[in-house]
């Protein structure tokens, strides 16, 4: 362990090193070239006034290479600093509704300035709509309120994409994640002209549009936006006329040892109206994806990197075959392309077919320690084969219409999936006073068919200005109506052998189970907000905000069950009468509620903004639960009314350019209604170790909550520190807990009871920070969690107090070096602890200490490597265990455009790879261990098709 | 219903239609005289700038004291007496009463319940008049916001012929004028009375209308209206007069007690200019927002028009942001065209800002040049912006004209800035703005 950590250290340390040599080497060029300054002053001396805001760039001569720019200041002055001396250059100043100006110079090695003095603009006729301005774009220039950056007059390899560019522009950041901003500031959308690009996952945008494609990137502020000093920023994308639509893709397959493989495909195509995508994969080495984002992520033209999750999941049990693909489709129906004026004119359909299909075969073997008493365990053993396979054909779609005055939106989702699994399980239990033994083989092949349909419609109206009577009409309200209905059969035949120490005890089983289901739940959500408002045209505070709200859901569940049972020698089932059932569940669950909001605010312009809010939520519940059945013991009829009210208090205080914070707390109240199965279910004794009995008198469970969040968000620009804290708690009183009795043969009677009252406090924070020092960055994250709970089970007909900690933290650096070096390192540990008092006490921790590096230089070869320390000590076990594990890919790009890449992974290089589980309930630890994927070497060819412009080009 | 509810209800009705058809025919309706029209072709685009030196005599920053008294956020409405700035501030519904050295006097504060949203200042009778219940009574205070005496105004809404009193314009100790807009013609609207028939309203003592100006169109009914800036009558410093900029047109009328006078005529270049019958062409109508927004360059109002001699000083209004050739100064008599926010600093600013440019000029574009009084203009900027600007610039004589590094030129404050900006911060009141023009621009 300590040999590699050392290994990664130094890793870390050569990066480090390496990039102080390179910014050393670039301090003494610096030293000697980069020394000149350069001062003038911009004017139009037509209209005798100067620029302030003009675009200032310096190139040299020779061949028009960018070396500095900025725009000029109030007095229309500028001041240039680490200008190469001796060198030709010159100097172009633009400015919207100006023509260019251009002056060349020479900064003398002796004096190492040079004052350029007045350069004059003059005038475009103002009746020109856009000038061609001719030659050397200024990199970024003020239009209105609107900062622009010209791709153009950045220099980037031909392959660079869009986040590239992103990088080099002064004051933005890209994050690993995606997010990007401005001066610090979060960037609330990024749009790609006007438009969502693929859902508005940033990443796609980023990764695969080439800078080529790029005419110009856009910021501006939201202007509806109070704060004058910090308002909301958006970036909009906008491609070059020619380059508006365009195709990209990526085929790749891959070969490896151990006759492993894995292939990707995707096929994308965007036009200003529609946007389509077709992507697909099939591997063994577990990587999995259940959307079509995910995997155009993974796809990405430039996806590579040490944040790339799209690598094997070590963590996964079995061997895995996946084999997924889909399809999306989108279309804009608005007319509207500027993207301050379409949010209220949206009008766009979307639609997505998913399938996928995984094989899974894992062999488990895990073992139980279950305290009875002080001095009585029994230790139980299980060995499980299973072969289970999972297919899942889903399509689903929406579509959103937005005007000033309502919204409109529809969806819906159909999934279709059929499992089938086969498995073979072996269970032993040895009580260790009594000696007592009993083993139970059992084989199980099931086949589940079902198919899931989901939707909604809602309407939403807006309370809107109206410009000729001078208030505001309308109130916001909110109708929904959503539904999920679900059909499908479930059909297996399991065989259990049950023998003991005692043979009387023997059983066996043969036992076909028939089941075909269908339901639904219907929910029709209303919601009328702030009502006092229809009735009131003068203006003046009101005293009390109220809101009418009102959820009914109704649900519906028919079962079929045939339950038969082959006897020894027989050929034919026979009905089980006590299994076999047909059942007719309804419920109605309905939450009228009447909101009482009373908000102050507080704000002076340009100063702060305070708000409070308390909200008093007056709901009721009344819940009806019928069950009909053959089997008449489920006989259910139950009605249940509940007052379970809310309360909130909310604050924000907004200090303009400085910080803001918010901060919550409150109470809110819920009930847990306990099931049919927990009330009365069919008791299966084919299932010998564990048996479940009904409890008649089983009460619902009710809920308190109460909770208090406070969170900062830094408002100044550069280094940003946000963080945010959690507290919250509950009391459950009739906790439903479970009652189990065993016995000596290690079976388990189990019951729900109403056992006394469970609380429940936990604790998260979360923490981030960067530091930017020119080129460099480091972001730096923490995440916390704590919970404690308490809660009182019974075993053995005796209760036993039960205390269970859980502790979770996380805290990470990471490190980027331009977008060509990345390196992380960072330490997760996670706890669990669980004291039964007087009967067993059970611990978990995991620590895992990872690092990673890598490096992707344009246009050759790209390397990055991960390695995950890990540690686990538990109470199962008398010593720690440890084990990394080592990844590396090592990759070149090649082709026009770099659009080739071969790429060799080596995965867990050290064969150390292991599934080590444990599991904790009140009075047992499981530790569970499966056959996982283990080292492998694999080489990967892949061609990324790229063509923008395909309008374009045809002219 | 019964019958005596029935009897009083028709008495009602009879009184208030004799009383309507007794005060119509007791109205005069003042004709206006366009004879003396002045066209004026003005072309933003070509608008001069320059030093502050070569346009004002005199720039004059006076820091609003601020204690927990008196902290408001912005200035809304500014008017200017002898002793006093009197100011209405949104965030607080305050009337707040400033010496004219920026010492806190006085303050009319609002209750929670029924804000104070504006007032109207009768130098003649030295009062400010304003109401803190939506009207139901008026109140009149003297400049130390002591009540002078309250009125019952209105039960509800408004009767024929009777007006508020906000946003009015006193021209007698006991008359005053005041505005009103085309889209109250809807006898059906539910929620504004028909209480007016012209744009131009004059009343009395008992705010009973007892003349009317600038009948309304029937076609210009359901026009929508665009805010910001004073207007569209302003107060230009003379006590009688008043200029009132009719929306969507380009005219600016004289009001006076007793003539109304077509004055000026504005016509923009091509560009920059909405349709001709934007007013009444039917397939504007409730549309004007809608086109104007989608238009940003033309221009759609005046406002803020002050004349201080030859000068007209006033906002060609644009949807646009970050226009810097809306607010321009004409001279009359040499056609000389200055875009104010092209003015650049110099010592005679003390090199400080002639508007609160914070968000690009957002700030300054939401009031303008407040007030024109005494011959001077009236702007305010907040402390954010003149501190950002003072951060931004450090020292701004030095910051604006960067040498190589020997300059030793230190800008010279007066006392009251000096102290402001040593002990105040970004989160003191407004600094208002005091500005002489220059007559022979």
């Amino acid at each position: 362990m300590n040999k590699y950590l050392k290994l990664a250290v130094a890793c870390f340390i050569c990066t480090l090193l390496f990039n102080k040599a390179e910014a050393q080497t670039q301090a003494v060029q610096k030293d000697t070239i980069n020394v000149g300054a350069v001062i003038g002053l911009v004017r139009d001396s037509v209209h005798n006034y100067v620029m302030a805001a003009a675009t200032m760039a310096i190139y040299k001569q020779k061949d028009n290479e960018l070396v500095s720019y900025q725009l000029t200041n109030n007095f229309g002055r500028y001041q240039f600093k680490n200008v190469p001396v001796g060198t030709p250059l010159y100097v172009l100043a633009t400015h919207v509704g100006y023509q260019s100006t251009r002056k060349e110079f020479i900064i003398s090695p002796k004096t190492k300035s040079i004052d350029l003095k007045t350069l004059n603009m003059e005038r475009v006729d103002m009746s020109l709509k856009e000038v061609v301005i001719k030659g050397e774009q200024a990199p970024m220039q003020m239009r209105g309120d609107t900062l622009e950056f010209n791709a153009s007059a950045f220099k980037l390899d031909s392959d660079a994409v869009v986040g590239d560019l992103l990088r080099k522009l002064p004051g933005i950041t890209v994050w690993a994640d995606g997010v990007i901003t401005v001066n610090g500031k979060k960037i609330n959308q990024l749009l790609v002209n006007g438009k969502q690009f693929f859902g508005g996952d940033n990443k796609i945008a980023l990764d695969n549009l080439p800078k080529n494609s790029v005419q110009k990137i856009q910021v501006y502020q939201n202007k509806d936006d109070k704060d004058p000093v910090n308002p909301k920023t958006d970036m909009n994308i906008v491609t070059k006329k020619d380059k508006q639509d365009g195709m990209f893709g990526k085929f790749g397959a891959g070969y490896g040892s151990n006759g492993h493989y894995a292939g990707d495909g995707m096929f994308t195509y965007f036009s200003p109206k529609t946007q389509v995508s077709l992507v697909g994969a099939f591997n063994d080495v577990n990587k999995t994806a259940y959307d079509v984002n995910t995997l155009m992520r993974f796809n990405s033209f430039k996806g590579e990197g040490i944040n790339d999750d799209y690598h094997s999941d070590f963590t996964k049990t079995g061997v895995n075959v996946f084999r997924g693909g889909g399809a999306t489709f989108s279309q804009d129906f608005s007319k509207d392309s500027d993207p301050r004026q379409s949010y209220y004119k949206t009008n766009q359909l979307k639609g997505e077919v998913f399938s996928n299909d995984l094989d899974n075969k894992t062999l488990t073997n895990s073992t139980t320690v279950v305290s009875l008493s002080d001095d009585s365990h029994l230790n139980q053993t299980s060995a499980h084969t299973g072969h289970s396979n999972d297919f899942s054909l889903r399509s689903n779609g929406s579509y959103e219409k937005r005007t000033e005055h309502n919204y409109i939106t529809a969806d819906y989702n159909i999934t279709n999936s059929q499992n089938t699994s086969s498995s073979t399980q072996k269970d032993e239990s040895v009580n260790d006073v009594t000696g007592d033994q009993s083993q139970k083989i059992a084989e199980s092949n099931s086949n589940r068919n079902s198919t899931n349909a989901s939707g909604s419609v809602g309407f939403n109206t807006n309370r809107y200005y109206d410009f000729v009577k001078f208030r505001y009409k309308s109130i916001e309200t909110e109708f929904k109506y959503t539904f999920n209905v679900n059909r499908g059969t479930d059909n297996s035949i399991n065989t259990t052998d049950f023998t003991a120490s005692d043979p009387t005890q023997d059983q066996h089983y043969n036992r076909q189970y028939l089941k075909s289901f269908d339901g639904g739940t219907h929910t029709f959500v209303s919601n009328l907000k702030d009502i006092t408002e229809l009735f009131r045209h003068n203006r003046g505070n009101k005293f009390v905000q109220i809101d009418i709200d009102n959820t009914i859901s109704l649900n519906h569940q028919n079962e079929n069950d045939n339950v038969g049972d082959l006897a020894v020698g027989a050929t034919t089932y026979t009905p089980n009468t006590s299994l076999t059932n047909i059942s007719h569940y309804t419920t109605v669950d309905e939450k009228p509620s009447v909101q009482f909001v009373k908000s102050f605010s507080k704000y002076l312009d340009n100063r702060y903004n305070k708000s409070w809010r308390i909200t008093l939520n007056a709901q009721g519940q009344i819940f009806d639960q019928k069950n009909d059945a053959l089997q008449t013991i489920q006989n259910i009829d139950k009605s249940y009314s509940y007052f379970i009210p809310a309360i909130d208090f909310t604050s924000y205080n907004y200090q303009y350019g400085e910080y803001s914070k918010n901060y919550s707390f409150g109470y809110y109240s819920s009930v847990i209604y306990p099931s049919v199965n927990q009330i009365a279910p069919l008791t299966d004794n084919a299932d010998v170790y564990n048996v479940y009995l009904g409890n008649m008198h089983l009460k619902p469970a009710y809920k308190n909550d109460v909770y208090a969040n406070f969170s900062f968000y830094d408002q100044k620009r550069k280094n940003p520190l946000n963080f945010g804290v959690s507290l919250s708690a509950n009391l459950i009183k009739d906790n439903i807990a479970d009652s189990v009795m065993y016995d000596a043969l290690g079976r388990s009677v189990h019951r729900s009871v109403n056992m006394g009252t469970s609380r429940t406090a936990s604790y998260y924070n979360w923490l981030n920070k960067a530091f930017n020092f020119k080129d460099h960055q480091f972001q730096l994250d923490n995440n916390t969690n704590y919970s404690y709970s308490e809660y009182t089970t019974s075993v053995n007909a005796k209760d036993y107090l039960t205390r269970a900690n859980w502790f979770k933290m996380q805290a990470s650096i990471l490190y980027s070096y331009k977008s060509i070096w990345k390196a992380d390192i960072g330490e997760k540990f996670e706890g669990s602890k669980t004291n039964q008092v007087g009967l067993s006490r059970y611990t978990n921790y995991n620590w895992q200490t990872n690092a990673g590096l890598g490096f992707a230089f344009p246009r050759s070869v790209f390397f990055d490597t991960r390695v995950a320390f890990n540690n686990n000590k538990s109470s199962a076990a008398t010593s720690n265990i440890y084990y990394t594990i080592w990844n590396a890919d090592i990759g070149y790009r090649f082709l026009k455009g770099s659009e080739g890449e071969i790429k060799f992974s080596a995965l867990d290089l050290l064969h150390q790879n292991r599934s080590l589980e444990h599991y904790i309930t009140a009075n047992s630890i499981t530790t569970t261990q499966a056959n996982v994927l283990q080292q492998y070497f694999m080489v990967t060819l892949a061609y990324y098709p790229r063509h923008f412009g395909l309008h374009g080009k045809k002219k | 219903m019964n019958l005596t509810s029935i009897v009083k209800k028709l008495i009602a009705c009879s009184c208030l239609l004799f009383g309507a058809a007794f005060s119509t025919s007791a109205q005069r309706v003042i004709p206006v005289d366009s004879s003396k029209m002045q066209t004026l072709r003005i072309d933003p685009s070509n608008a001069m700038g320059g030093n502050v030196s070569d346009f004002f005599t005199e720039v004059n920053y006076i820091p609003l004291e601020t204690t927990d008294e008196c902290i408001f956020g912005s200035i809304s409405k500014l008017e200017i007496t002898d002793d006093y700035f009197i100011i209405f501030d949104y965030n607080t519904h305050a009337i707040l009463i400033f010496n004219k050295n920026g010492k806190f006097h006085a303050k009319i504060k609002s209750n929670e319940t029924t804000p104070i949203w504006g007032f109207t200042l009768n130098r003649f009778a030295k009062q400010i008049v304003y109401s803190r219940d939506n009207y139901k009574t008026i109140i009149y205070a003297d400049y130390d916001a002591k009540t002078i005496k309250t009125e019952k105004f209105l039960k509800s809404d408004l009767a024929k012929d009777e007006v508020s009193g906000s946003n009015s314009f006193y021209f007698s100790a006991d008359k005053a004028l005041t505005y009103s807009y085309a889209n109250r013609l809807d006898t059906n609207d539910k929620y504004y009375k028909t209480y007016s028939k012209s744009l131009i309203v004059f009343y009395n003592d008992k705010n009973k209308v007892y003349a009317h100006g600038l009948p309304f169109d029937p076609r210009e009914a359901d026009m929508q209206h665009i805010g910001g800036g004073v207007g569209p009558l302003s107060s230009f410093g003379v006590d009688t007069a008043f200029f009132y900029s009719k929306v969507y047109s380009g005219k600016i009328y004289t009001i006076t007690p007793n003539a109304i006078q077509l004055t000026y005529k504005f016509i923009f270049p091509f560009y920059s200019s909405i349709p001709a019958d934007f007013a009444v062409n039917p397939i504007y109508k409730q549309k004007q927002v809608e086109y104007v927004s989608k238009h940003p360059k033309e221009i759609f109002n005046i406002t803020n028009f002050y004349q201080i001699n030859n000068n007209l000083i006033f906002r060609a209004q644009t949807w646009g942001w970050g226009n810097k050739e809306d607010n321009l100064i004409y001279n009359l008599k040499t056609g000389t065209l200055i875009a104010y926010k092209h003015i650049l600093q110099d010592e005679k600013s003390y090199f400080l800002p002639l508007y609160d440019d914070l968000n690009g000029g957002g700030s300054f574009d939401q009031s303008g040049i407040l007030a024109c009084q005494g011959g001077y203009l009236y702007t305010s900027a907040s402390s954010l912006a003149m501190f950002s600007y003072q951060e931004k610039y450090g020292d701004p004589i030095t910051k604006s004209t960067p040498t190589f590094g020997n300059e030793t030129k230190k800008s010279k404050y007066p006392p009251a800035l000096e102290t402001y900006f040593k002990k105040g911060s970004r989160r003191d009141n407004p600094v208002i703005m005091q500005l002489k023009l220059k007559d022979d621009l």
